[in-house]
């Protein structure tokens, strides 16, 4: 039986070299249990040793090998051939992010944003509290719940790449930097909201998003970024309003 | 992973097409969701230009709102206007998050509430409006 | 407590509060007023000249009106604001809130002056 093959096309870009990025066909042996990360393995194994792109795990948890497959961002390691075959596949670096090399796009302004929100806990009593067995800070399992769904992604930036708010206005702070804000707000043991808010409540932050819903669309492990904007901008305004309304409350 | 300072100035500079909403269907139906907002607001003004008609040209208004005009308006409205009653209260069990002692509402549950609450509301205001069964 | 560099949560809490009216006030008055009792089918006596005027006469219902306007407005001025955005007018994105949320303002004031002299 004569050997089934799969059509690749694959964005190019050498950096200094081409204006803008091109895209090249490769065809490869088809096999239904392959992912689009095998297949460009097997590019760069067989045919062109100089194709870039990132990945890691192979499985889905390290977030790094998030691609345009279609035009749909997608992990490639999660994107199966056998849901193209037999069609081409179309692969291209993220969309919304600068193109470095290849499939390679710049994630530092990800990387910032991320820092920005201070996305661990953050507790006066850090330092000074006892450590060891009957010293944690406990949390109930409904608290854990609280916050559970946001704490599952991964970084893999597909929501920015679905982003059109983001792809306009880079500054904004964008879906997973808000949804690991929310995370941690919600956090019964953690008491750094009052610094995280000035971040993602002022204009850069959630008063972007127009729920377009997309990211919540395209997230491979179910966070729901979208909700957690309209949660963080429900809980804001409430503030808000308090505050105008009872500026001798403490909150 | 840090950037280069060299390697960002010579990165491809990606950039949003003008038409990006006509890319899939779920960009369409966002931009379509907005638009219904025009509609609820221009139907909201001319029915409230309406109201010192009622009152004072009660001839005058009984003509302005049999014109075909104001019936094809307000059809065309209501479809957008249902569109956005769908949306809406649809979004809201991911906007609304309630802890009811361990557990939190569900969200569909918190869809289906808004709908029906939205039915009877409906109803009621139907009964008032078109008929003087419960205002007189 | 914390600050923010902005006002937009008054814009998104009067958005919210548009949203749910539109939704849960307009599409049964487009249903009844602009098309049952237009097309006669509602009893006469649901909009006979001395029930309407005793209807919008009552100050409840004026509020009610009130809010079945300005409400939807603001929505509309939130939503508009950001869709001239994404239809690719990146500019003037202040001047273009002043305007929008400016015509919200606007309209609910002619709308009360309306309303209060009916
Ligand atoms: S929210 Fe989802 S799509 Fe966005 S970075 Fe996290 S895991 Fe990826
Ligand atoms: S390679 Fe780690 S998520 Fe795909």
């Amino acid at each position: 039986m004569a050997e089934r093959t799969i059509g690749l096309s694959v964005t190019r870009f050498r950096p200094g070299e081409d204006r803008q990025p091109v895209s090249q066909t490769f065809t490869i042996p088809y096999h239904d249990d392959w992912v689009v990360l095998d297949a460009l393995q097997y590019i760069k194994d067989r045919h062109d040793g100089s194709l870039s792109f990132r990945w890691s795990c192979h499985m889905g948890v390290c977030g790094s090998c998030g691609m345009m497959v279609n035009g749909v961002p997608k992990l490639t390691c999660a994107a199966f051939l056998r849901d193209y075959f037999p069609n081409e596949v179309r692969v291209e670096p993220l969309a919304n992010f600068p193109v470095i090399r290849d499939l390679v796009v710049d994630i530092d302004d990800f990387m910032h944003k991320l820092a920005e929100v201070k996305p661990y806990i953050i507790r006066d009593d850090l330092e000074t509290a006892p450590v060891g067995f009957g010293h944690e800070f406990r949390q109930a399992p409904e608290e854990v719940d609280d916050y559970r769904q946001f704490s599952m992604c991964i970084n893999c930036m597909l929501c920015y790449s679905a982003c059109p708010v983001y792809g306009m206005e880079p500054r904004f702070l964008g879906p997973a930097a808000i949804a690991l804000a929310h995370r941690y707000n919600m956090d019964s043991r953690d008491q750094g909201r009052n610094e995280r808010m000035p971040v993602i409540g002022s204009s850069e932050g959630i008063w972007e998003c127009t729920y377009i819903g997309e990211c919540s669309v395209v997230c491979p492990k179910n966070v729901d970024p979208a909700s957690a904007i309209q949660r963080t901008k429900l809980a804001t305004t409430n503030d808000w309003f308090r505050s105008i309304l009872m500026p001798w409350g403490k909150r | 992973m840090a950037t280069s300072a060299e390697s960002r100035t010579r990165a491809y500079r990606w950039r949003m097409p003008v038409a990006w909403w006509l890319k899939s269907t779920h960009y369409t139906l966002y931009m379509v969701r907005e638009l219904t907002a025009v509609f609820g607001a221009l139907w909201a003004i001319l029915f409230l230009a309406q109201v010192p008609l009622m009152k004072a040209d009660y001839a005058g208004w009984l003509s302005q709102m049999r014109s075909p005009g104001w019936v094809l308006f307000s059809f065309v409205s209501l479809l957008f206007v249902l569109y956005h009653v769908w949306t809406w209260f649809n979004l809201m069990g991911s906007v609304l998050y309630i802890r009811l002692g361990k557990s939190p509402i569900p969200g569909t549950a918190i869809n289906a509430l808004m709908f029906a609450v939205w039915a009877v509301a409906s109803i009621v205001i139907a009964l008032v409006v078109a008929t003087p069964i419960l205002v007189g | 407590m914390y600050k923010i560099n902005t006002i937009e949560p008054l814009w998104w809490g009067l958005f919210g509060a548009g949203g749910f009216i539109a939704a849960f006030l307009l599409p049964v008055h487009m249903l009844v007023n602009g098309m049952l009792i237009p097309l006669g089918a509602a009893p006469q006596e649901a909009y006979s000249p001395q029930r309407l005027a005793a209807l919008v006469s009552h100050p409840v219902v004026k509020l009610y009106l009130l809010a079945l306007v300005s409400l939807p407005l603001f929505h509309w001025a939130h939503r508009f604001r950001y869709l001239l955005f994404d239809l690719g007018i990146h500019g003037g994105r202040t001047a273009i809130a002043f305007l929008c949320y400016g015509a919200a303002i606007v309209g609910t004031v002619v709308a009360a002056w309306t309303l209060v002299r009916v």
